[in-house]
């Protein structure tokens, strides 16, 4: 019965639902299959050229992931607005779960601080808007505080 | 693949993906389509795509400290934790660059929060010490992360995140 007041509470986002989603880069026009639960593919704003990541609504967790990112000065300020954008999505649903994560990770360096902080491997399917197949991510799931 | 038909005709000539990549980006292909193109049109996986677009460079890339540049950098006190600060490059003399423009920013359980920028700033900073790679600074920020996921919801605050 939870699961049913929460799917029929999506299927209609509130104002704020809507604003957070758009603050985080969701195009207006894919807030419908956010909230039917399909992964959606988004610009990044960053501090140089955009990128691209990726955010989906499962259960009670938000996944939240960036994709590619290519701000070498800014990229910890990205990263940070990321994060704390994708909290204020997970927080508007009521969801008790932030899983944040990297995909395709190329970087050996990076990959490293990420393992030593926590983060596992998986291997995922990858969105037909970047062409399908899978794709190993590096992901860490932190509790949502309301 | 007809959508990308002028790129697959490109590859067909010999172009590289490199080139392709360029090519598209000169066109305004964004972001999200350049991956599905490059996957397409070379059967590349997602690795591949970025390693061809730089952007697995882009972690151990220096910052790039010249006059009128935005740069980056970190910082940590007892009473406010983790924060980034942003400036403006003014100009650079004998390895050191002036700074003006000052902005900071807190990580908080809410998100990054812009706040005042009280007191003494740097006014001149090391090139050098500018130039350090995300790879060298992202691991402080992760930890502190880290640190903020265990605290309870008392200790945030009500600030507006950005």
């Amino acid at each position: 019965l939870l699961g049913s007041k929460k799917m029929s509470e999506a299927a209609n986002p509130t104002p704020e639902q809507v604003n957070v989603l758009l603050d985080l880069g969701v195009r207006f026009d894919q807030i419908a299959e956010f909230v039917g639960g399909r992964p959606i593919v988004y610009g990044l704003l960053t501090e140089s050229e955009p990128g691209v990541a990726i955010v989906q609504m499962v259960g009670s967790r938000l996944r939240s992931g960036i994709v590619t990112i290519k701000d070498p000065g800014g990229g910890l300020k990205t990263f940070a607005r990321f994060r704390g954008r994708s909290l204020r999505v997970a927080a508007q649903f009521g969801l008790t779960e932030l899983e944040l994560f990297g995909a395709a990770i190329t970087n050996d360096e990076l990959r490293e601080i990420l393992l030593r902080q926590g983060y596992q491997t998986r291997t995922e399917q990858c969105p037909d808007e970047l062409g399908g197949g899978t794709v190993e991510i590096l992901t860490r799931v932190y509790p949502v505080r309301r | 693949m007809s959508q990308f038909g002028k790129y697959a005709e490109m590859r067909s000539n010999g172009a590289s993906p490199h080139d392709v990549y360029l090519a598209a980006k000169a066109d305004g292909i964004d972001a999200i389509k350049m991956i599905l193109l490059l996957r397409q049109v070379f059967g590349l996986s997602l690795a591949d795509v970025k390693r061809v677009t730089g952007v697995a460079e882009a972690w151990s890339a220096k910052q790039k400290v010249i006059p009128g540049a935005p740069v980056y950098w970190e910082g940590w006190s007892t009473d406010e934790g983790f924060y980034l600060m942003q400036a403006r490059v003014k100009n650079i003399v004998d390895g050191s660059a002036t700074l003006e423009g000052h902005r900071k920013f807190q990580v908080t359980n809410e998100g990054l929060v812009e706040v005042p920028v009280e007191g003494p700033q740097s006014a001149c900073m090391r090139v050098d010490h500018l130039e350090r790679p995300l790879s060298l600074r992202a691991e402080d920020l992760l930890r502190f992360v880290d640190d903020l996921s265990h605290l309870g919801s008392d200790e945030e605050s009500e600030r507006k995140a950005v």
